[in-house]
């Protein structure tokens, strides 16, 4: 086979990229190589291998002429005013391109080996088949994706139209008002959440977390250390000598904007008045913000370095879900209990009845049970007598929480989490399990314990 | 023509945004509802471009929009000023590629101003496009791939992100940077194996993985084809796997009739793309010149 012998040649025109101009000439085809010589001057323009090709495409040059384009390495070649036709020229170079892939240079034509059986036929359309249902599930994923920012984009709105609607009140309200939209707004209020009655919730003591920060007020460069406290009805920020500078109460609390993991701002807009926000620094901050966002879903923005900082420490989102759900239940719980045991002797229960802001009893069952479906635990699910520590040493949980649901649950999600960043003591299941797999928890079975643990099951 | 009339109409009005935009700055004007002033310009400057969209003249809608969204700018009104820019890019990408660019790049930078990334990483894509089709620049469309990648992962859009590194991926092996498209084909695989619906693809991916490690080095394609196999046990049955098994055995023999009997096995069920045609000639070229070295 001679290599230099001119298989077809097309009268075309090139582009010159060094001048900017198009050359007409002939684009010839050898059994190797593409070849452009130029009419007016005979001199050989392109001439590249074959097999230097990676992409031969169809493209409009400024979207009119029609053109082709091959890609050889870096440098892409454009043809144009192909004749007698881009289509044609096109199917012919693809094809010596891929022949130069599928002939062999030894080997003659292997007439017989094209020869396709049934069963290759079939083959042939299933995975022709499976391909268009990789690609339907790439684009279905893509379009759940999109729902999910809509969602997103809707609560954001959502929690927009809640500030404007309580600047609304007040601009409603006349001025000498004292209440200031406080009143006006109980029955107007369709939502339970936003049924808060200021009276009374002073000596409401839910406090969930108390972490001592550097406070910085406003614009003022000013810092001073304080106390930071995050209540069931709202946020309270007092300096160090416990004195009170200001209280957010839930509904107050227009955004809160967390900057880096240990520094978030919470604002409170008015109209007419400079707004209120306090800028707070720290170390603890981590422990706040899984219960911030638990109060103020819609209203906590990330900024980036935080998303950074979160995104990194877990990558796959639900494990960020299940944290922050985790921590928030398990806190909640903690306030809710107490409160309520307290609150049958004083006959606050009626109180707490009347204060729907508050967490409830029930209320707090029912974020329980939306945190452990959130979790996603596996059916069947049972437990086991564990003594291991968290690998950030955070965590340590052993046999004694057996009994108490809510810590069990969390000692399950922590497990989880930890039996994939370390080996645990996997001697107490009958198979050992590989946790290199998956990011879900694994499903322990009762019938996959030891028999004398089958009785410790949780359902 | 109708179009001509149009495109005389557009010009007028262009004509008469711009002394409502000068008369504005006089003090007095200033003082007294300049900004009105200012908005009409903005909004005849609209008009113009749309009636000069309708009578097609590309660079001339360009400028008109970008004017707009300049007032817009002026008004402080980021969220039209940024609309502004997109619809002359648009505009301008029919005409000047590079002017659209810089109108697009005027837009990112409102949009990640204002924090939202996910318009910003999809005008990134627009202009990923327009080097890679009209401005032949592959590494700085894989550059912005990469950003628009990069900003879709911070918002959590994970497909969309995969999406663009895909891409980056597949120039990124064009242009011989093995490693990096290496990383990405198999941090994608990585994370869609676990997917209910994505797992069917992760195959695709690691075929690809190895098949660029093939280029490198062949007996890292056989420690990569280990470890797919160990992560992805459904790996293994795969056409692809089995495919560059057969490949690197050829490969070891110095085969290359082995080589080609089993690429053409595998064309024949479902044919190669031009990325896959691309990547096995390589591998096929590097075997070639192997076998003239030995013979001679």
């Amino acid at each position: 086979m001679n290599a230099d012998i001119c298989i077809h040649a097309w009268p075309c025109s090139y582009y010159l990229d060094t001048e900017k101009r198009w050359v007409s000439g002939r684009l010839s085809l050898t059994p190797v190589a593409v070849r452009f010589t130029a009419d007016k001057t005979r001199e050989l323009l392109v001439s590249f291998h074959l097999s230097s090709i990676s992409e031969i495409k169809k493209e409009s040059s400024s979207l009119i002429f029609s053109s082709l384009t091959i890609l050889e390495k870096t440098t892409k070649h454009w043809f144009s005013s192909l004749q007698p036709n881009r289509n044609v020229v096109f199917n012919i170079l693809e094809h010596f391109w891929r022949e130069q892939l599928l002939s062999c240079p030894g080997a003659g034509a292997q007439a017989d080996s094209l020869q396709m059986t049934k069963g290759k036929e079939l083959t042939g359309l299933l995975a022709a088949s499976q391909k268009r249902m990789e690609d339907t599930t790439k684009v279905l994923h893509y379009q759940g994706e999109q729902f999910d920012n809509i969602m997103k984009g809707l609560n954001k709105i959502d929690s927009e139209m809640d500030v404007a609607d309580r600047l609304l009140t007040e601009l409603e309200s006349p001025s000498w008002w004292p209440f200031r939209g406080k009143l006006w707004k109980g029955p107007l209020e369709a939502k339970p959440k936003e049924e808060a009655t200021i009276s009374g919730s002073k000596n409401q003591e839910g406090v969930i977390i108390k972490i001592p920060v550097i406070i910085t007020h406003g614009t003022n460069s000013n810092v001073m250390p304080g106390k930071f406290t995050l209540l069931v009805s709202g946020l309270e920020i007092s300096d160090s000598n416990s004195q009170v500078i200001h209280r957010f109460e839930l509904k107050d609390v227009d955004d809160i904007k967390v900057h880096t993991p240990y520094e978030v701002s919470i604002r409170q807009r008015f109209i007419g008045k400079p707004d209120t926000s306090y800028r707070l620094l720290s170390a603890r901050m981590p422990e706040a913000i899984p219960v911030l966002e638990m109060q103020f879903s819609k209203k906590i923005q990330f900024l980036e370095d935080a998303l950074g900082f979160f995104g990194a420490r877990k990558s796959p989102q639900a494990d960020l879900g299940n944290s922050i759900w985790q921590a928030a239940t398990g806190r909640i719980a903690s306030v809710v209990q107490p409160g309520s045991s307290s609150g049958e002797g004083g006959g606050g229960q009626a109180q707490l009845q009347k204060q729907k802001q508050i967490v409830s009893e029930s209320e707090t069952q029912e974020l329980k049970q939306v945190c452990w479906a959130s979790s996603q635990r596996p059916p069947g699910l049972s437990l086991f007598p564990l003594d291991w520590t968290g690998v950030d040493g955070k965590y340590k949980h052993s046999a004694e929480f057996r009994g108490k649901e809510e810590a069990v649950e969390g000692a399950y999600l922590d497990f989880t989490n930890a039996l994939r960043l370390c080996s645990l003591h996997t001697s107490d299941l009958i198979e050992p399990l590989s946790c290199s797999c998956g990011r879900f928890p694994i499903p322990f079975h009762r019938d996959r314990l030891r028999p004398d643990l089958q009785d410790q099951t949780l359902h | 023509m109708d179009s001509s009339g149009k495109e005389r109409e557009a010009v007028q009005l262009m004509a008469e945004a711009e002394k409502r935009v000068k008369s504005s700055h006089s003090f007095l004007r200033g003082l007294f509802g300049g900004n009105s002033k200012v908005e009409e310009a903005c909004e005849m400057y609209t008009r113009a471009a749309n009636l000069f969209k309708i009578a097609k003249n590309w660079n001339a809608a360009g400028n008109a929009f970008c004017q707009a969204a300049k007032l817009h700018m002026q008004l402080q009104s980021k969220h039209d000023a940024a609309i502004g820019f997109v619809d002359a890019g648009n505009a301008y990408k029919k005409a000047d590629p590079q002017e659209a660019m810089n109108c697009l790049n005027a837009a990112i930078d409102i949009y990640t101003d204002l924090g939202r990334f996910t318009i910003a990483a999809k005008h990134h894509i627009t202009i990923a496009e327009i080097y890679e089709t009209e401005l032949v620049d592959i590494e700085k469309a894989i550059a912005h791939y990469e950003q628009a990648a990069d900003y879709y992962k911070g918002e959590e859009s994970n497909s969309s992100a995969n999406r663009c590194l895909l891409k980056v991926a597949a120039y990124a092996a064009q242009l011989e940077q093995y490693q990096k498209a290496i990383e990405i084909y198999e941090q994608v695989g990585t994370n869609t194996m676990d997917n209910p619906l994505l797992k069917y693809s992760a195959k695709e991916y690691f075929f690809k993985a190895a098949l660029c490690h093939f280029i490198v080095d062949e007996l890292n394609a056989k420690l990569a084809l280990e470890k797919y196999e160990e992560m992805f046990p459904a790996f293994t049955d795969s056409r692809e796997c089995k495919l560059v098994k057969k490949l690197l055995e050829a490969h070891e023999d110095q085969n290359c009739e082995a080589y080609t009997e089993a690429v053409k096995e595998f064309d024949s069920i479902s044919r190669l793309d031009q990325w896959l045609t691309t990547m096995l000639l390589r591998i096929k070229k590097s075997l070639q010149a192997d076998g003239d070295g030995d013979l001679k």
